[in-house]
């Protein structure tokens, strides 16, 4: 297998590309997805080889195309439709958590719903507060869909083609910093090797990005890069973290979480997305649950519960960093005196 | 030793005079093969693949967000 | 049409604005993003829409407006903000993210709010639609004669809100006046691909008001038709749908490649722009006298100068700001 590079843009590109190619049913719907590519580049290209049947512009009709997406797929059809910000769902919840979530629930298991929604979350880049939000938990939150969220081009390629062979719907969340986008802020480590031939990335299996003894580090996207330079920083200092990405939220594992924090009996969870009611908390509680002997209480870093604001210093300060991260580790090693650093 | 060189015609220098090595995707010193996409470069917002014009042991003469012009040699392989 | 020279000039004065202001803001927003661009880069970081070529559409509607009547505009909004009065330097400062902006720095470009002349926008397409709509049930619910304009792109109408908001106005006689800016492109993908039938403004007749379609970007021609808008509306007799064939004249968002773009579009737009032809009009009508317009835009430029100025020397917010005024 030859060895290449692609940004995670490109990732999604090629496993929708081969996918279109080996089952005719798959179709991309959305706005912006033709000649333009799609904002975050999700569908470059594949216009030239597909064509305007199966690559479909669509008016900015979210409540409309989404609703489509179900009915589509209820059809003999496995269609990925693009909603271009996260933060645009307001418009078209309805048809994402009320039926493609719910119609094979209501059907008695008559009807699958085999449709992907791709999305783009993330702020940093001072978008304010409509088009930079992540919202992790709110769609984890609902039962009948799978969410998934890759940190790398890697996964990116391997869960989109196990997202487009699965019967169910899946919320396919892409970081705008993750993309390999060219005018936009990067983080080198989500460019990875991919293989050229189709492959799949299970869901429901966390990835172990640094192997550590001291504590856990239970993340996912953007904050798996920012974890492990936190966690460089950290192994600097004689503290070895391990660095979890949970890589999908539906389904969850709680097992690859609860193996880690078994071994370090520390337990640290770090998003992008408001700090209340969401991942880091279940991440928390499902440890807290299975009763795991802890060497101290659990510490979350998350975004603080107020909207993204446009203004850079202000955003910046709102946003998780590496050195929050490594600071709120420092205290969660505190409640261990034989390793307490100055 | 081949040069990885920006084409001429790559955008339009009237309307963007100069555009930046966006990224290299492969590090100095590995190992790339002939057709991959080595680098990107963009002009204004718009990003162009660079790919490698030959297989063999890369080397980065320019590096990311340095100011590139189309012609110009920014890397080799040897 | 019912003008005054004043407001006459006035509109002049205020398309000049908006167009030097767009392309003052167009510059800035370069800096510090070459050679590369960053978009989380330079003095105006983030996206940047702006609306250089849609003058006629802001100018035409507010020329009529006071500032007890509400206007919400959509992620394109500076040249409206500009006819409604927003006040240009505190918009300007919160376009730069600075403590002195309208939010202090908190909505940017996309989320202006400026309460003393009744002026909000938002960045997500359609979501002005039913505001306008509840502030025109206000207005009727107080026994007052203000009225509401929800501006949007034509990408909008495709939305349901759209729908459902001039549905529900026209439903309950409410005075909103939905000022369709028809650019022909929403983002990438053009009005012919995105929305069935001949014309946007024809629809009005399935709800039974007035739809009114403005040809060319012409600016004096819609100063006729929102007056008789703006009357009907104030009257309590109902909504209007005013379509406006607008031009973009820059990309959706700054650093926009326009790929989409038949060659020659723009250049050929740019010959039918809409100011040196207002310009001429009132030199024909003998509101402009020599040395008038060079008057105006002296003082536009003066205007937008001074702006600039504020936003450059103001202060960044303090980091904690990000903080407060989650609740009143």
């Amino acid at each position: 297998m030859s060895e290449r590079r692609l940004t995670m843009a490109k990732a999604m590109v090629e496993a929708i590309a081969q996918e279109m190619r080996d089952d005719e049913r798959v179709f991309v719907m959305g706005e912006d997805v033709g000649p333009y590519g799609g904002i975050f580049d999700s569908t470059q290209g594949l216009l030239d080889e597909f064509g305007t049947e199966r690559i479909r512009d669509t008016p900015i009709s979210e409540t409309s195309f989404i609703g489509a997406g179900v009915g589509a797929a209820m059809s003999g059809m496995r269609p990925i439709v693009e909603l271009m910000f996260v933060d645009f769902f307001g418009v078209c919840m309805d048809a994402i958590y009320n039926l493609s979530a719910k119609n094979t629930y209501f059907s008695g298991g008559n009807w699958s719903v085999p449709m992907v929604i791709m999305t783009a979350t993330g702020g940093g880049y001072s978008d304010a507060g409509q088009h930079s939000q992540c919202l992790h938990a709110t769609f984890a939150h609902l039962p009948g869909m799978k969410v998934v969220h890759p940190s790398n081009a890697y996964d990116a390629k391997g869960m989109m083609t196990t997202a487009i062979r699965d019967d169910n719907p899946v919320f396919y969340m892409f970081h705008k910093g993750l993309q390999g986008l060219g005018w936009m802020w990067n983080v080198p480590g989500a460019t990875t090797n991919v293989p050229k031939e189709p492959y799949t990335v299970p869901f429901g299996e966390v990835g172990v990005r640094r192997e550590g003894s001291d504590l856990t580090i239970v993340t996912l996207g953007l904050m798996v890069h920012r974890s492990l330079d936190a966690a460089k920083k950290l192994s600097e200092e004689g503290i070895e973290a391990e660095v979890l990405d949970l890589r999908t939220l539906v389904p969850l594992d709680r097992e690859g979480v609860l193996r880690s924090v078994e071994k370090t009996g520390r337990l640290l969870v770090v998003d992008e997305d408001y700090k209340s009611y969401g991942v880091t908390a279940e991440i928390i509680a499902t440890v807290a649950e299975a009763g795991t002997t802890m060497h101290a209480p659990p510490k979350r870093v998350a975004y603080p519960d107020i909207p993204i604001p446009f203004s850079r210093p202000l955003e910046q300060f709102a946003l998780p960093d590496a050195d929050d991260i490594a600071s709120a580790a420092h205290n969660l090693m505190k409640g261990a005196p034989s390793t307490v650093t100055a | 030793m081949t040069d990885i060189r920006i084409p001429d015609d790559l955008w339009d220098t009237d309307e963007t005079p100069e555009g930046a090595i966006g990224s290299w995707l492969f590090g100095d010193g590995e190992t790339v093969e002939e057709g991959t996409t080595v680098a990107t470069v963009m002009a204004g917002k718009t990003e162009y693949d660079i790919p490698a014009p030959a297989s063999g042991t890369l080397h980065v003469d320019k590096d990311a967000d340095v100011a590139v012009t189309p012609g110009e040699v920014i890397g080799r392989v040897a | 049409m019912n003008l005054s020279e004043d407001r006459l000039k006035w509109a002049y004065r205020a398309m000049v604005t908006a167009r030097i202001y767009e392309e003052t803001i167009a510059e800035i927003y370069m800096e510090g993003k070459t050679p590369k661009f960053d978009i989380a880069a330079g003095t105006i970081p983030g996206e940047m829409h702006l609306a250089a070529g849609q003058e006629p559409c802001a100018v035409g509607v507010c020329a009529y407006l006071r500032d007890s009547d509400a206007v919400t505009a959509p992620h394109r909004p500076h040249h409206v903000a500009i006819a409604k009065g927003v006040d240009l330097r505190k918009m300007t400062a919160e376009i730069f993210g600075k403590k002195t902006g309208l939010s202090h720095g908190k909505g940017g470009h996309m989320h202006l709010f400026d309460r003393d002349v009744n002026f909000t926008c938002s960045g997500i397409v359609a979501q002005g639609c039913g505001p306008a709509v509840g502030a025109a049930l206000s207005a009727k619910m107080q026994g007052r004669d203000d009225i509401a304009v929800s501006y949007v792109g034509e990408g909008a109408v495709n939305q349901g809100g759209f729908h459902e908001s001039v549905n529900l106005a026209a439903l309950w006689d409410l005075g909103v006046i939905f000022v369709v800016e028809d650019n022909d492109w929403a983002i990438s993908v053009h009005r012919k691909d995105a929305a069935a039938g001949p014309r946007i403004a024809d629809r009005a007749a399935g709800y039974g008001i007035p739809g009114v379609y403005i040809e060319d970007n012409d600016t004096v021609a819609l100063l006729k038709a929102a007056e008789e808008a703006v009357d009907r509306a104030r009257r309590g007799d109902g909504p209007t749908i005013i379509q406006v064939e607008t031009y973009r004249y820059m990309g959706h968002f700054q650093g926009d490649a326009e790929g989409y773009r038949p060659d020659g579009e723009k250049e050929a737009l740019k010959e039918r722009d809409p100011i040196p032809r207002f310009k001429q009009y009132l030199v024909d009508e003998g509101v402009l006298a020599n040395g008038d317009a060079e008057k105006l835009e002296a003082e536009a430029q003066e205007t937008v100068d001074d702006a600039i100025a504020f936003a450059r020397e103001s202060e960044f917010p303090e980091p904690e700001d990000a903080l407060t005024h989650v609740f009143v």
